[in-house]
């Protein structure tokens, strides 16, 4: 068979919902809930002599790549994108399908795992690389304290969201710019950051396995998004010194969360955000939210309001 | 044609929640294990006919099966081995699961081994049993939905291969034989709710040390793990059965294999099986000290028992 020369890579975004454990003490950090959504990235890679990109992040982390395991070089087109910067995991999933597509053109045997930790992505948590691996309703367990950024935190629930529920996706604008300064000093923010009181952590591993899980597996959404949105805020209590004190991260993103818990049970900040959303049942509502937000947002600083459902795959590669 | 079943046996490893506010009661920990097994075989007959062990009870599943799904026909069932019953191992389920298997196979009853479970009444606390005759390996059950109560199957909420290279050393003390069935049901209404934070710390165990170390290998993590799951869920059933293990010997057995370095033990539901976590190499020695240290008081039975990863084997005989 002849080796091909370009592949294409489609890959979904991801949403964090939270993470239940910020104590440590039980030797494991972090420890994720998130899905995949139906947002893809698209990129292509062709072989080349050297490295190229029009994508700054793509040039970088196809070097990083390259450099990693000796080889030629590659061309990298992003031709779709993931919104970037607001909590969607453009970047972990842009390093992925270029680690990826680059061991399937080089004939490396690589995990995804693998790939990442080259990368230097999706160490802290995972949701991306399992989001990028199989899709769905992804809960990881967190890292090994003593191997921090050595490993990538593994996988131990997973599950299909069914095709009737659909996310509703609102990014204000008027957060983004203080956000992407702050996540500048992400490394530094995570690396200093304040221990979780244990009884905090015991209470949110509780809403994971007893509350969200159970309700994922039986199908209730409406049981599942107040689990969701429980956790999501109690975290987002635990990280109002970034916030200004506040637990989403500014006004319009409080306010977006209001308007979204009048129609569903499920209102969460991804991340840092300003990315916030809920999931409904009915294609109807669905749409009157999504107007909605769409009305608050255009008055407020504007922003976009995506209407998808969960990615249930994983990436995809093609091309020849 | 006869269908022909054999089914693993159960650990309970523990109890997620015992408190209920957040909508779901119980919740459970347990492993399949290799053996003791259920193996029956049965085909079509003119007369309901038992044989072997246990006849009583495999009757009784079989007539409610056969009649549940308006099967006119009969069958005879010869049940050659048991897993024994009243000590902790889900001899009941395995039965239960195996008689209603081998009669669908005969008859072509469409359904999961949940629905089967739900029609002989086997549901009523817990899906650990059910998910251990299905798929095998280390399961974890939703618990019951207190909120919704149309919603009688407890969910398998997680399924993971066990590693191989890990050993249960497994004790049957000679001792009284733990609860069951009624007086279960009704233990398990006494109980008081568990506080909030106890719940919080086993389901944080699980989630940050139990589950993770299943991919990872790490038997330290996961032993570690289970024991002190297992030291709060017995410290709340004290009420029910008058400590934290149900017998003086179940806990001997426990504080004796903790001693000698296994890396996680406990009590398999109401007892008095307990048993100790280790890896193959070790499990000859731990399995030889238990047995020493049992003969010394009251006796009982020890043996090193495997996980079993795929379930139930079921297979048509000519």
């Amino acid at each position: 068979m002849q080796k091909s020369n370009k592949i294409t890579v489609s890959a979904p975004a991801h949403l964090h919902t939270g993470n239940f454990d910020m104590t440590g003490d039980l030797g494991r950090l972090y420890g994720t809930v998130g899905f995949a959504v139906d947002m893809p990235l698209e990129i292509e890679v062709i072989k080349a002599k050297d490295v190229k990109s029009q994508d700054e992040a793509a040039y970088l982390f196809a070097s990083r790549f390259v450099e990693a395991y000796n080889l030629e070089g590659a061309e990298v087109v992003v031709k779709r994108e993931i919104p970037k910067f607001v909590g969607m995991g453009y970047h972990t999933t842009l390093a992925l399908s270029i680690g990826s597509a680059l061991a399937k053109l080089y004939g490396l045997k690589l995990t995804t795992e693998e790939i990442a930790l080259t990368m230097k992505r999706g160490a802290i948590t995972s949701i991306g690389v399992h989001a990028f691996k199989f899709g769905g309703f992804i809960v990881e367990g967190g890292f090994r304290v003593k191997e921090r950024e050595k490993m990538i935190p593994p996988l131990i629930f997973r599950q299909d969201m069914p095709d009737n529920w659909q996310f509703v996706i609102a990014i204000a604008k008027e957060p983004q710019e203080k956000i992407v300064k702050m996540r500048e000093n992400e490394d530094l923010i995570l690396r200093n950051l304040k221990l979780m009181p244990k009884e905090t952590s015991d209470m949110l591993s509780r809403i994971v396995l007893v509350k969200i899980i159970p309700s994922m597996v039986e199908g209730d959404l409406k049981s599942f998004g107040e689990g969701l949105t429980a956790f999501n805020s109690e975290l987002g209590k635990f990280w109002n010194e970034y916030q200004c004190g506040r637990t989403y991260c500014h006004p319009v993103v409080e306010e977006a969360i209001k308007i979204i818990l009048k129609r569903s049970t499920c209102a969460c900040q991804t991340s840092w955000g300003p990315t916030c959303y809920g999931i409904v049942d009915k294609n109807k509502e669905a749409q009157a939210l999504k107007k909605e937000l769409e009305d608050y947002l255009v008055k407020n600083g504007g922003g976009e309001v995506y209407c998808t459902k969960a990615n249930n795959v994983g990436a995809v590669f093609g091309g020849k | 044609m006869k269908v022909y079943v054999k089914t693993p046996a159960r650990l309970h490893l523990g109890l997620i929640d015992l408190n209920g506010d957040l909508g779901r009661l119980f919740g459970g920990l347990g492993v399949a294990i290799d053996h003791p097994n259920v193996t029956l075989e049965t085909e079509i007959s003119t007369e309901l006919t038992m044989t072997g062990e246990r006849v009583e009870l495999t009757r009784k599943f079989a007539s409610q099966f056969l009649e549940t799904n308006k099967i006119e026909r009969k069958v005879a069932i010869n049940v050659k081995q048991i897993i024994p019953s009243h000590v902790g191992l889900g001899s009941g389920t395995q039965l239960a699961l195996a008689v209603a298997t081998s009669i669908s196979k005969l008859f072509g009853v469409k359904g999961s081994a949940q629905e089967f479970a739900a029609i002989l009444g086997r549901t009523a606390q817990s899906g650990v049993g059910t998910a251990v005759f299905a798929e095998g390996g280390l399961v974890v059950d939703a618990g019951k939905n207190t909120l919704d109560p149309s919603k009688k199957v407890i969910p398998l909420i997680c399924r993971l291969p066990f590693p191989n290279e890990w050993r249960f050393v497994v004790a049957i003390p000679d001792a009284q034989k733990g609860l069951a069935n009624e007086a279960e049901t009704s233990a398990f209404g006494k109980l008081p709710p568990m506080p909030q934070s106890e719940v919080g710390r086993i389901c944080r165990l699980t989630m940050l040390r139990l589950l993770p170390a299943i991919p990872e290998h790490d038997i330290e993590s996961f032993g570690s793990a289970l024991t002190e799951i297992q030291r709060i869920v017995g410290d709340a059933f004290t009420g029910a059965q008058g400590g934290r293990y149900a017998s003086t010997p179940a806990g001997q057995c426990i504080e004796f294999m903790l001693e000698i370095g296994v890396y996680g033990a406990g009590q398999s539901s109401w007892g008095p099986t307990v048993y100790g976590l280790v890896k193959n190499k070790e499990a000859k020695e731990a399995c030889s000290k238990l047995q020493n240290f049992l003969a010394k008081g009251n006796g009982g039975e020890v043996f090193i028992a495997k996980a079993n990863n795929h379930g139930a084997t079921v297979r048509k005989l000519n």
